[in-house]
């Protein structure tokens, strides 16, 4: 019942973006959220529109995926959408009805919003379809090595990180298996009521439970017996490699977000563009 | 007849790229009273075919008729089927939950939503079956018990829906010796007793000659042969062709045959086998 499910995002693929080094693919992604936000007029969002676009094709990535990872947002889009729509004075009135005014200012500024925020996720969904969860864990750990210096344990986090993802596909199999079990005993998950079904729960639970436990103590005794001591002097299998894809990415990127910042400078809207950044 | 599968085809996530055939064709009658060992090679499809048996697996095509329950039919009683068929998974003990062997016992006859009176006297029944005693451990948390008695215990929470099929995978996995032969032998007894027909799942080939009276040897989804336990001693290349074994005593007698020494098809126990040698040497002949 669990076996179908896609663990993570990533679409497996050849392609440049995939080909990238996980630690630019990051930074890029912030450059990207960072400029997001410096974005006002619709010229911006449009060329966006085509860069997007651009490296979606280049990815090899089918575009329902990348539209999928719109989905959980779904909520908030309509929620600030009608928000900025029946309550932002400004502009001329289109309608007007009770409490409510839809205005022209309102509408443009939910439509940007929208803009906005579909972007911005479309874009990071880019990131994570593109890269492997353990290519992103050794990415953030780099980007994050920085931190060391005040004693933030960078290593620890990237191997809780690197753990958890591993455990994940072993638990839905543990969970499968104690569920047939349980079912083979004419446990019934579909009938009764909610607390009915809340309860049939706890005979898959306290076994998962009692094996995530008894793996977690196996895990710990295999990395002390292969000298696991923290991560002092660890080496990495997979080392990160930077190439001439991520120069070319890079530069890329950085032109257009240069280009578009520039032309927000000229425009000089960027201190209308401002309070975006808190928002 | 107990047991009627046929045309039995199965694929997993059909229509996508991890699209994969787990069984083909699968005919196999299964009588009362059988004791019937499946094995085959990781992956053969011997785990998805007994999970078809009570219902775990969806039908998705040919008929399977297990004691007169049609499961191709749009509405299955799951609950009499499950009750019909107890299934022991591997390592069963990892399915134990309760506060106490009780109420974990208990679980099975519960969701048959049978009377209190019925319940206790199913798990009490149980227990004692498995070799336990019910008034030392009926109340102790499944947890403090040691490896084997959990497994009894989980046993027992199978047995106590009195199932007339008993389906066995890897009953003996991870056992020291004396653990195998303890629980084979409560299966052996369970066989004559209470439930009529056994179905294991087994990779040992002497504990499968020595309890099984059919043996069904699964090979890429499809059962390719349909043996006693006599006859595993003639396929030993096609067998080990497809990574699996034979008997150790079935190797034996392949090899004194080889030497010339050639043994009746039933010797397949270690006293038959002594019984045979001793008469060739009583008649002089056989000088190897």
């Amino acid at each position: 019942m669990f076996k179908d499910i896609a663990f993570g995002q990533y679409y497996p693929g050849q392609s440049f973006l995939h080909k990238m080094d996980a630690r630019i693919k990051i930074l890029l992604a912030v450059v990207y959220l960072v400029c997001m936000f410096f974005i006002q007029s619709f010229f911006g969002f449009a060329v966006i529109l085509v860069l997007l676009a651009l490296m979606i094709a280049f990815s090899g990535v089918p575009a329902k995926s990348v539209f999928k990872s719109v989905k959980p947002i779904i909520f908030l889009l309509v929620f600030t959408t009608v928000l900025n729509l029946f309550f932002n004075p400004s502009g001329e009135t289109l309608v007007e009805w009770w409490i409510f005014r839809i205005t022209t200012g309102g509408l443009i500024l939910s439509g940007k919003l929208v803009l906005r925020l579909v972007l911005i996720v479309m874009g990071a969904s880019l990131l994570t379809l593109t890269t492997t969860p353990m290519d992103l864990t050794h990415g953030i750990e780099r980007l994050l090595k920085p931190l060391k210096v005040i004693h933030f344990p960078v290593s620890e986090l990237a191997l809780i990180m690197s753990i958890a993802l591993r455990m994940i596909p072993s638990l839905i199999d543990e969970t499968d298996r104690i569920i047939r079990a349980q079912k083979a005993r004419g446990a019934d998950f579909e009938s009764g009521n909610i607390f009915k079904r809340a309860k049939a729960f706890i005979p898959i639970l306290i076994p998962l439970f009692i094996s995530s436990f008894m793996r977690a103590a196996d895990l710990a005794n295999a990395m002390n017996s292969r000298c696991y001591k923290g991560s002092k002097g660890r080496t990495k299998m997979r080392v990160l490699k930077a190439g001439w894809r991520d120069a070319v990415g890079a530069l890329v990127i950085v032109a257009f977000f240069g280009g578009v910042i520039a032309l927000n400078f000229l425009s000089g809207q960027l201190v209308e563009t401002l309070p975006w950044m808190f928002f | 007849m107990s047991i009627v599968v046929k045309d039995l085809n199965f694929v997993y996530s059909p229509k996508s790229p991890f699209e994969k055939h787990a069984l083909i064709n699968v005919n196999l009658t299964v009588e009362e009273g059988d004791f019937l060992a499946i094995i085959g090679h990781t992956g053969s499809g011997k785990s998805t075919f007994v999970q078809h048996l009570n219902g775990l697996v969806k039908l998705q095509s040919g008929t399977i008729i297990v004691d007169g329950i049609d499961l191709s039919q749009k509405k299955i009683d799951y609950k009499k089927l499950r009750g019909t068929v107890g299934m022991v998974f591997q390592y069963p003990e990892y399915q134990l939950f309760a506060d106490t062997v009780y109420d974990d016992v208990a679980f099975g006859p519960k969701n048959l939503k049978l009377s209190k009176q019925e319940i206790d006297e199913r798990v009490k029944e149980a227990i004692k079956l498995v070799g336990l005693d019910f008034d030392y451990v009926n109340q102790k948390s499944p947890f403090e018990l040691s490896g084997g008695e959990k497994r009894r215990v989980a046993l027992a929470g199978v047995l106590a829906m009195r199932p007339k099929i008993l389906v066995l995978d890897e009953p003996t996995a991870g056992l020291d010796p004396q653990g195998k032969k303890e629980i084979l032998d409560l299966v052996t007894s369970l066989h004559k007793t209470m439930t009529p027909t056994i179905i294991m799942i087994n990779h040992d080939m002497d504990e499968v000659a020595r309890y099984a009276n059919k043996v069904a040897v699964f090979d890429m989804g499809s059962v390719k042969y349909l043996l006693t336990p006599e006859q595993l001693a003639q396929k030993q290349d096609e067998l080990v062709k497809m990574g699996l074994d034979i008997p150790t005593l079935a190797k034996l007698k392949n090899y004194l045959a080889n030497k010339g020494i050639v043994l009746p098809d039933d010797c397949i126990t270690v006293e038959k086998m002594v019984e045979y040698l001793a008469d060739i040497k009583a008649k002089g002949g056989a000088n190897v």
